[in-house]
């Protein structure tokens, strides 16, 4: 019978060597200084509820927070289009400092750009490692973005990259699939889904862990979009014809004159991906020109009509968004043509 | 926490983070390296612990957690350093059972570690593993019938 009790007096005698104690008080006390050099994390956050009330602070806020919405989108455009940004996001963007504690780890909002139809939202996940989630196993995050009163926002492609602070770091365009958000829209949230593996089975197989949603609610700041102006020529689009148009640094907005003004009932209001495909080029006040790739999603509204069978087959009216490939500033445009037809802008 | 509290939490429980880590990793330069890292995650958390109970459990759990992952990124690139500490062996004996440890799996090694190493109750390992007593004792069962075949002798309960 072998005596265990041996087991416990070999491992009494093992040590670890005394240098790495140096190295690791060496370690922290460098830690400690470069922590030292940034602003205090409680301090952006009092900052960031402050300017939420008053409006119109954030780029101070981002400042404190370490992330601002223009390098955030001016990276995050560069990389998506591999050609430089100048759009400055001024008018669109946001930075927020919304944070939930998860037991997956910490979710960190961080910023916004922000329409009643479109949105691209930047945050972060500290993996809660005390709890076994690696940062190096960390999956993906999802986010739905979803005001309860108008309209949900879906997106299924996030930009994921790690941080030198360890996090992860996810940039996302929102698109609303059925309306519009309003300028401060209540009850809104959103819903942070997570994938990580965690944990080694008996037979040593990773599994994911984590798949329940986690909500965090704020009220954040939407940029309106101008009204409809229309159209001095038709455009053909989509399987419909556009009379009215909006512009927007994000998107080039064209519907017929009920997609204009669409009542607040609807019985259907539906986003989608359009078949269809549109050239659209930016006109400059110096005469120069740019094309603008761009994606056309379209929404067919219809509404209830009594005594009939509610279809959506034969919708009232539409809209189409040219979703741009990157912002552009519309008060730097003198006109904008998609396939050929020109959209006087002076 | 301040450098120097760290210096003070590093001295009492030094040896047991690294030797829990160096019964699951059984590679002298890893289970430096998770000490240290072990520690250091800890100066960076801003949390504090009612006693030294649980501020010991809590540093296990981190360094279980650090091996695991270690353990996944060396079978990612397929190459397992191997030493040893055979310098803590004094009698031929010990050597024998020193290594018939260190070829068990090192989920085994690591329920050796902290029930015979460590002196944990099945109970307390449970909680820092993420496990339930009955895997616990399961993988103890498991651990003392694979000693046994690689020993020739039963071990001790």
């Amino acid at each position: 019978m072998i005596d265990m009790q041996h087991y416990r007096d070999i491992s009494a005698r093992v040590k670890i060597r005394p240098q790495c104690r140096e190295e690791v008080i060496a370690m922290a006390m460098q830690a400690e200084k470069q922590q030292h050099r940034r602003p205090m994390r409680k301090l952006g956050i009092v900052l960031a509820a402050a300017a939420v009330a008053a409006g119109g602070m954030t780029a101070a806020v981002g400042a404190a927070n370490n992330w601002d919405y223009r390098s955030i989108f001016t990276k995050y455009f560069s990389e998506k289009t591999d050609s430089a940004v100048e759009y400055d996001f001024t008018p669109i963007g946001q930075n927020l400092d919304v944070q939930g504690e998860f037991p997956f780890g910490t979710v960190t909002l961080e910023s916004m750009l922000s329409t009643p139809y479109l949105m691209y939202l930047s945050w972060n996940v500290e993996p809660n490692e005390a709890a076994g989630v690696s940062p190096d196993d960390m999956l993906w995050s999802f986010i739905t973005v979803m005001d309860s009163v108008n309209c949900n926002l879906m997106s299924n492609e996030a930009s994921a990259a790690r941080g030198e602070d360890g996090k992860w770091h996810f940039t996302a365009k929102f698109r609303s699939t059925n309306g519009a958000l309003e300028p401060n829209p209540t009850d809104f949230y959103v819903s942070v889904l997570m994938r990580y593996d965690a944990e080694n089975t008996a037979d040593d197989a990773i599994i994911a862990k984590d798949d329940t949603d986690h909500k965090l609610t704020f009220t954040p700041q939407i940029t309106p979009d101008p009204a409809m102006q229309p159209l001095s020529t038709p455009i053909s689009l989509a399987g419909g014809t556009a009379d009215h148009y909006a512009l927007s640094p994000l998107a080039l907005v064209l519907s017929d004159t009920f997609g204009s003004t669409p009542p607040e009932r609807m019985f259907s209001a539906y986003t989608e991906q359009a078949d269809a495909s549109a050239e659209v080029t930016a006109v400059f006040a110096d005469g120069t020109e740019q094309v603008i790739p761009a994606e056309v999603y379209r929404t067919l509204y219809t509404q209830p009509k009594a005594g009939t069978i509610e279809t959506t087959d034969a919708p009232d009216g539409f809209r189409c968004y040219l979703e741009f490939a990157q912002p552009v500033a519309p008060e730097a445009l003198t006109a904008i043509r998609v396939n050929g037809t020109e959209i006087p802008l002076r | 926490m301040t450098p120097e509290q760290l210096a003070q939490l590093y001295d009492k429980f030094q040896h047991t983070v690294y030797r829990t880590a160096l019964s699951y990793c059984r590679n002298v330069q890893d289970a430096e390296d998770i000490t240290q890292e072990v520690f250091l995650k800890r100066f960076a958390q801003e949390r504090t612990f009612p006693d030294d109970a649980q501020e010991k459990a809590w540093l296990i759990r981190m360094t279980v957690n650090q091996c695991k992952n270690l353990l996944k990124a060396v079978r990612r690139r397929s190459a397992v350093p191997l030493e040893d500490a055979d310098a803590v062996c004094v009698t031929p004996e010990e050597h024998t059972l020193w290594d018939a440890v260190g070829a068990l799996p090192p989920k085994y090694r690591l329920v050796i570690q902290l029930y015979y190493g460590e002196g944990y109750t099945v109970t307390e390992i449970a909680g820092m593993t993420n496990r339930t007593e009955t895997a616990v004792q399961t993988q103890l069962y498991r651990a003392r019938k694979q000693l046994r075949d690689i020993l020739g002798e039963e071990v001790t309960p």
